[in-house]
C-alpha cells in the first residue's frame, strides 16, 4: 500500500513534467511556419500621371510567395499570360511580365502575368524576375516602375531582406545600378528611360528587374521574433502571430478586475473578520464563496445580457463604445469572478492573526481603524498578497468571461483612456476560440500552444513568487 | 501630556478626530461588504429569476428541437453527469493516495518540497492549459479523438492536484497525537494511518473531491478542446462506442451557443445557465454541509 | 480589611462582572494606593484577571461581558458612557501574559502608539523611544539594530520588555500586568521583576500573579481572590505572615491553588 501511495505521487510529478514538456513539444509546430511576402509591381506612364494606382492597374503583376502547398514544389501559377503586343496594339502604354524563374538564363520564353510561389521559410531566399516595356505607340520619354505591398502584407514584419533591383538595362541605355530596400520603401516608384518592345519575343530583352528575398536569420528566430509583435491575425493571407495584443488584453482585463476586486475584497474581508459578529460571518462567508462556484460561462452570459447593455448606457458616449463587449465589461466581470476568491483568502489570513495582537493594539488606546490598518493589515500582509496573487492567477487564465465579453478583436491599446471601451481579446480565449478551427499540427496550432506555454510560464512565475513571498498556501480554484 | 508638549485640550481634539475617522473607516468597510454581498445576491438572484420560467420537466428531460430554438437540454445534462462520473472514477485513487504521501511520507526534504511546489502550481494552472494538454496527448497522440474518454482524462488530470492538496491539508489537520498513539500501540505506520488518522480526515477529503467535481462540471475550456459536442439528440447507449464519441454537455453547449450567435433563444439560455449553476451550486452546497458537520463534530 | 486610602489610584465598589449568564466577580470592593505595586493573587479561574481587565475595559472585547458597580481609575470611571476610551487606555497601560509584540521592527513597536496619540515625530519620537527602551532595560541589547530587527526575533524575555517599553511610550499613570512572567524563564522573570520594582517607585502598578513568591517580592499590597470574591486585602508583608481569613492562610501555605 505504501508503494501505491508513493507511486501516485510519482505519477503526479511525472504529469507535471509532462504538462510543461508537452506544451513545449507541441509548440514546435509553430516553428514550421513560413514567411510569405508579396508585392504588386506595375509599369506606368512616366511623364503624365498614371491613370490608376498600382493596386488598381489592370496591367500590374503580383510577385508573391504566399502559397501553401506540398513541400519542395513551387506551384507556379501558369495560365494567365502577360498581355501580348497584339492585345495591346493601338494602346500607348506600358506593361510588365514575369519570367517565373530565378535566373534569366533559365527563362523559357513565355511571359506571365503574376509570379506566385510557395511560402518560404525565413532561412530560404528567392528571386523573382519581371520585365518592363512600352508598346510601339508609346510616346512618353520615361517609364515609371511603381510598386506597393500586396494587401495585408507588411514588409516591416518580414524576416527577409526584400530588395527591388535592376538586373539589366536594355542595350543602349546606361543607368546607375538600382537597388531599393523594400522594407524602408514599401511603396514607391522609379523612372527609367523609355524602351519599346518591337515584338513579343523582345519583351524580356529590355528592362529586367528582380524582387529578391534574402534570408537574414533562421526560421526559429524569425518565428520567435514575429511572436513578440503587435498584431495577431492568423487568417490573413500573410498571417500574423504577434502575441502582444493578446497579452496586453489579458493583462489589462486582469488589471481592471484587480482594481475592482482588491479594494472591495479587502474591505469586505476586514469587515467580515474584524467587525461582523461570528454568527453573521458564518452565514455570509459561505454565501460569498458560493459565487466562486458559479461557472464562468454563466458569469459570462450574465455579463453579456445585463452588464454589457448597461455599460453602453452609462459609458457608451464617454468612452466611444461601439458595443458593450469590451475591455471594461470583461474587466468588471473579471473583478466579480475573483472577488470571492480574494475575500475568502484574505479573510482567512486576517482571522489567522492571533488575538493578543488585537488586544495589544487596543490596550495601547488605538482606535479600531488604527488597530486594523496599523497593526493587523501589516501583520497579515503575506496572506493578503497571496490573496491578490491568487486572484491574479485566476484572472489571467480565465477563458469564458473574456471570450464572451471582450468583443474578440485583437487590437493593440493606443494608450488612451478610451481604449478600455474598445473590444479586445486575451490569450486563453484566443486558444479556446481558434483551436476549434485550426489544422492540427500546423503552425497556427503550434502558435496556440506557444500561447499556452506563455500562460503556463506566467502561472509558474506567480506561484514561485507566492512561495517566495509567503508560507505555502492552498492554491485552488 | 506636558512632557511631550501637548496639553489636554489638544489631545482631546485629536482623540475626537481619530474617533471620527475610525467611524468613517467602519462605514467604508460596511459599504464594501454590502456591495460584495449585493453582487453575489444580485447575480445568483438574477439568474434564478430569469431562468426559472424556462425550467419545467420537459425542458430537463427532452432533447433540443427545431435547431435549438425549442425543446429541452437533457442530452447536455446527461453529458455533464457522465463527465463528472468518469472524473470521480479516476481522480480519487490518485489524488487521495498522493495526498497521503504528501502529508505522511514525503517529509520536508528538498525533493518533496519541489513536488509540493509543482502540485500547487498545477492546482493554479488555468483550465485551458489542461485543455491544450488533453488535446495534444489524449486526443491526438493517444488517438482517442474528441471523446468522452479524453474528457475524463483531461478533467481528472485537472482535479488531481486539487484533491491532493485538500487531502494533505485534511490529514495534517488531524492532531499528530492520533498517529503517535496508534503507532505506540504497535501498529505499522500504514495501519495506524488507516485506523486512526484517515477516518478523521474523511470529511475534509470528501470536501476536496466534491469541490473538484463541481469544477469539472462547470469548466468549459478543457471540454471545449477534448470532448465537446454542440448538438445532440441521440439516445444514450451505454457501450464502448459512447466512450469514443464526443459528448454534449452544459458548459460547452453555452460556449458554442455563444460562438454560433443568436441561434438559441434567450429564454433557453437563461434556463441552461440556471441548470448549470444549480448543478454546481448543489454539489458545492454538499461540500459546505460536510464541512460544517465536520466542524461541529471536531472536538480537538 | 484595611481602611479607606486617602488617595487611591484605583478603586472598585460593588463590582459584579458577568460573561453571559456566568457571574465572574461578585460585589468586589477594592482599592489600590498610588505609586505602589499591588498584587492580585488567587487560584486560577478566581476572576483576578477579569477584574484587572475592568480597569482598562479590555473586558469589552469579550462578547457578552457586563460590568456593574463603581470603578475609578486615574480619576476616571472607565464605564462612564461619555469616557474617552483612548484617553483611558493612554492613562492605563497593560502588559499581557504572553508577550505580544507587533510583527514590525523594534523601533516601530515602541514608536507606533506615541505617533498616533501625540503626533510625535523626528528626534522627539526617537528620544522617547530611546528613553522607553532604557526604562525597560532593553536599550543596550537592541540599540544597534532596532530599526532592522523584527520584534518577533527577540527572545521571550526581551519581547516582554519590548511590550513594556511599548506601553511606557504612551506615558501611563497606571500599569496593569496580567501574569507578565508566567511565560518566561526564571532569569527573564527576574529582570521583569526588577523593572516592576523600579517602575513601582513612580507609577501605580496592579499585577496579577499566581506565583506567591513573586507577589511577595514585588508588591507592597496584596489582594486575594477566590471564586470571584475578594477574600482579603492588605499589606503584603502582613498578609503573608498573618493572614486574617483561613482561606487565605490555606492558599498561602500551599494547601490548595
Amino acid at each position: 500500500m505504501e508503494r501505491a501511495v508513493a507511486a501516485a505521487a510519482v505519477l503526479v510529478a511525472v504529469s507535471i513534467l509532462g504538462l510543461g514538456f508537452y506544451l513545449a513539444m507541441e509548440s514546435r509546430f509553430a516553428f514550421d511556419r513560413k514567411f510569405g511576402f508579396g508585392f504588386r509591381v506595375a509599369a506606368q506612364t512616366g511623364d503624365t500621371a498614371p491613370l490608376d494606382p498600382v493596386g488598381m492597374d489592370p496591367n500590374a503583376s503580383l510577385l508573391a510567395s504566399n502559397l501553401e502547398g506540398a513541400e519542395g514544389v513551387d506551384e507556379k501559377e501558369d495560365g494567365i499570360f502577360a498581355p501580348t503586343l497584339e492585345e495591346l496594339s493601338g494602346v500607348s502604354g506600358t506593361a510588365t511580365g514575369t519570367l517565373l524563374v530565378d535566373d534569366p538564363k533559365n527563362f523559357k520564353g513565355t511571359l506571365f502575368r503574376d509570379d506566385w510561389r510557395l511560402n518560404k521559410s525565413a532561412g530560404e531566399g528567392t528571386t523573382m524576375l519581371f520585365c518592363a516595356y512600352a508598346t510601339p505607340e508609346y510616346k512618353e520619354r520615361a517609364i515609371r516602375i511603381a510598386w506597393e505591398p500586396d494587401a495585408s502584407f507588411d514588409p516591416k514584419l518580414s524576416p527577409h531582406k526584400l530588395t527591388l533591383r535592376l538586373v539589366r538595362a536594355p542595350d543602349g541605355v546606361t543607368l546607375d545600378p538600382i537597388s531599393v530596400d523594400l522594407s524602408t520603401n514599401p511603396k514607391g516608384e522609379i523612372k527609367v528611360p523609355t524602351w519599346i518592345a518591337k515584338s513579343d519575343d523582345q519583351r524580356a530583352n529590355g528592362y529586367l528587374f528582380a524582387l529578391e528575398a534574402e534570408p537574414q536569420t533562421n526560421n526559429f528566430f524569425a518565428t520567435l521574433g514575429a511572436f513578440f509583435r503587435t498584431s495577431w491575425d492568423p487568417t490573413l493571407p500573410y498571417p500574423r502571430f504577434g502575441l502582444l495584443p493578446l497579452l496586453l488584453g489579458t493583462l489589462l482585463i486582469t488589471l481592471i478586475g484587480l482594481a475592482i476586486a482588491v479594494p472591495l475584497g479587502a474591505g469586505t474581508s476586514v469587515w467580515l473578520s474584524e467587525v461582523a459578529s461570528p454568527k453573521v460571518r458564518e452565514i455570509l462567508k459561505p454565501v460569498i464563496e458560493l459565487l466562486a462556484s458559479v461557472p464562468t460561462v454563466v458569469l459570462g452570459y450574465f455579463g453579456l445580457m445585463l452588464v454589457a447593455p448597461a455599460m453602453v448606457g452609462v459609458f457608451g458616449s464617454a468612452l466611444r463604445m461601439e458595443s458593450g463587449r469590451n475591455l471594461l465589461t470583461a474587466g468588471i466581470m473579471m473583478g466579480v469572478l475573483i472577488l470571492p476568491t480574494i475575500i475568502s483568502v484574505a479573510e482567512d489570513a486576517l482571522r489567522s492573526m492571533p488575538n493578543p495582537l488585537r488586544d495589544g493594539a487596543a490596550a495601547l488606546g488605538m482606535t479600531k481603524s488604527e488597530e486594523i490598518s496599523k497593526v493587523l493589515l501589516p501583520a497579515a500582509r503575506t496572506g493578503l498578497v497571496a490573496a491578490i496573487m491568487l486572484g491574479f492567477a485566476r484572472a489571467i487564465g480565465e477563458t469564458m468571461i473574456v471570450w464572451i465579453l471582450s468583443g474578440g478583436t485583437a487590437t493593440m491599446p493606443q494608450g488612451r483612456l478610451s481604449d478600455i471601451g474598445q473590444p479586445t481579446r486575451g490569450i486563453p480565449d484566443t486558444i479556446g476560440i481558434e483551436m476549434g478551427n485550426v489544422e492540427f499540427e500546423m503552425p497556427h496550432y503550434g502558435h496556440l500552444f506557444l500561447l499556452g506555454l506563455i500562460l503556463f510560464l506566467f502561472t509558474i512565475a506567480i506561484n514561485m513568487l507566492g512561495h517566495y513571498y509567503g508560507r505555502r498556501r492552498q492554491w485552488q480554484h | 501630556m506636558a512632557a511631550l508638549g501637548l496639553d489636554d485640550a489638544n489631545l482631546l481634539e485629536r482623540d475626537l478626530k481619530r474617533q471620527r475617522s475610525s467611524q468613517l473607516f467602519s462605514v467604508r468597510l460596511l459599504i464594501c461588504a454590502l456591495i460584495s454581498i449585493g453582487v453575489v445576491i444580485g447575480i445568483i438572484g438574477t439568474i434564478l429569476v430569469k431562468g426559472v420560467p424556462a425550467i419545467n420537466w420537459e425542458f430537463l428531460s427532452h432533447a433540443p428541437a427545431e435547431g435549438m430554438s425549442a425543446g429541452g437540454i437533457w442530452p447536455m445534462i446527461r453529458g455533464s453527469i457522465l463527465l463528472m462520473a468518469g472524473t470521480l472514477l479516476i481522480t480519487p485513487a490518485v489524488g487521495i493516495l498522493g495526498g497521503i504521501w504528501l502529508a505522511e511520507y514525503a517529509g520536508n526534504g528538498r525533493l518533496p518540497q519541489v513536488v509540493r511546489a509543482c502540485i500547487s502550481t498545477l492546482a493554479a494552472t488555468p483550465s485551458i492549459i489542461y485543455g491544450l494538454f488533453g488535446l495534444a496527448i489524449f486526443v491526438l497522440k493517444w488517438k482517442l479523438g474528441t471523446s468522452l474518454v479524453a474528457g475524463w482524462l483531461t478533467l481528472s488530470l485537472m482535479s488531481i492536484p486539487v484533491v491532493m492538496l485538500t487531502t494533505e491539508r485534511a490529514i495534517r489537520s488531524v492532531p499528530p497525537t492520533f498517529l503517535e498513539g496508534a503507532v505506540s500501540l504497535g501498529l505499522s505506520k500504514w495501519q495506524a494511518l488507516r485506523r486512526a488518522v484517515l477516518p478523521s480526515a474523511v470529511p475534509g477529503i470528501i470536501t476536496g473531491l466534491v469541490l473538484a467535481a463541481g469544477r469539472a462540471v462547470g469548466e468549459a475550456p478543457p471540454i471545449l478542446l477534448t470532448a465537446g459536442l454542440y448538438f445532440s439528440t441521440e439516445k444514450l447507449t451505454l457501450d464502448f462506442d459512447t466512450l469514443s464519441k464526443p459528448v454534449a454537455n452544459l458548459p460547452y453547449h453555452l460556449a458554442e451557443g455563444y460562438r454560433q450567435g443568436g441561434v438559441i433563444p434567450e429564454k433557453i439560455i437563461w434556463g441552461t445557465c440556471l441548470t448549470l449553476m444549480m448543478f454546481v451550486l448543489l454539489i458545492n452546497l454538499g461540500a459546505i454541509i460536510v464541512r460544517s458537520r465536520q466542524r461541529a463534530k471536531q472536538r480537538w | 480589611m484595611v481602611g479607606t486610602l486617602v488617595r487611591p489610584a484605583l478603586s472598585a465598589s460593588n463590582v459584579d462582572l458577568f460573561y453571559g449568564n456566568n457571574q465572574v466577580l461578585k460585589s468586589v470592593n477594592f482599592e489600590a494606593p498610588e505609586r505602589e505595586v499591588t498584587a492580585l493573587i488567587g487560584p486560577s479561574g478566581c476572576g483576578k484577571s477579569s477584574f484587572l481587565r475592568c480597569f482598562n475595559r479590555m473586558n469589552d472585547r469579550i462578547s457578552g461581558a457586563r460590568v456593574s458597580g463603581n470603578i475609578t481609575v486615574a480619576g476616571q470611571n472607565p464605564y462612564d458612557p461619555k469616557i474617552d476610551l483612548m484617553a483611558l487606555r493612554r492613562d492605563v497601560g497593560m502588559l499581557f501574559q504572553k508577550p505580544n509584540p507587533f510583527p514590525m521592527t523594534i523601533f516601530e513597536n515602541v514608536a507606533l502608539a506615541p505617533r498616533l496619540h501625540y503626533g510625535l515625530k523626528g528626534s522627539q519620537l526617537e528620544g522617547l523611544v530611546e528613553s522607553c527602551l532604557k526604562k525597560a532595560a532593553l536599550w543596550d541589547e537592541v540599540k544597534d539594530d532596532m530599526r532592522r530587527k523584527n520584534g518577533l526575533e527577540l527572545s521571550g524575555g526581551q519581547q516582554q520588555r519590548l511590550c513594556l517599553a511599548r506601553m511606557l511610550a504612551v506615558q501611563p499613570k497606571v500599569i496593569l500586568m496580567d501574569e507578565p512572567c508566567s511565560a518566561l524563564d526564571p532569569i527573564s522573570s527576574e529582570k521583569i521583576e526588577d523593572l516592576i520594582l523600579e517602575l513601582g517607585q513612580e507609577t501605580t502598578i496592579l499585577i496579577v500573579t499566581h506565583n506567591l513568591q513573586q507577589a511577595h517580592r514585588v508588591s507592597k499590597h496584596c489582594a486575594f481572590f477566590m471564586l470571584g470574591v475578594l477574600i482579603e486585602r492588605g499589606e503584603t508583608e502582613k498578609m503573608f505572615s498573618d493572614p486574617q481569613n483561613p482561606l487565605t492562610a490555606d492558599y498561602i501555605t500551599g494547601r490548595f491553588g
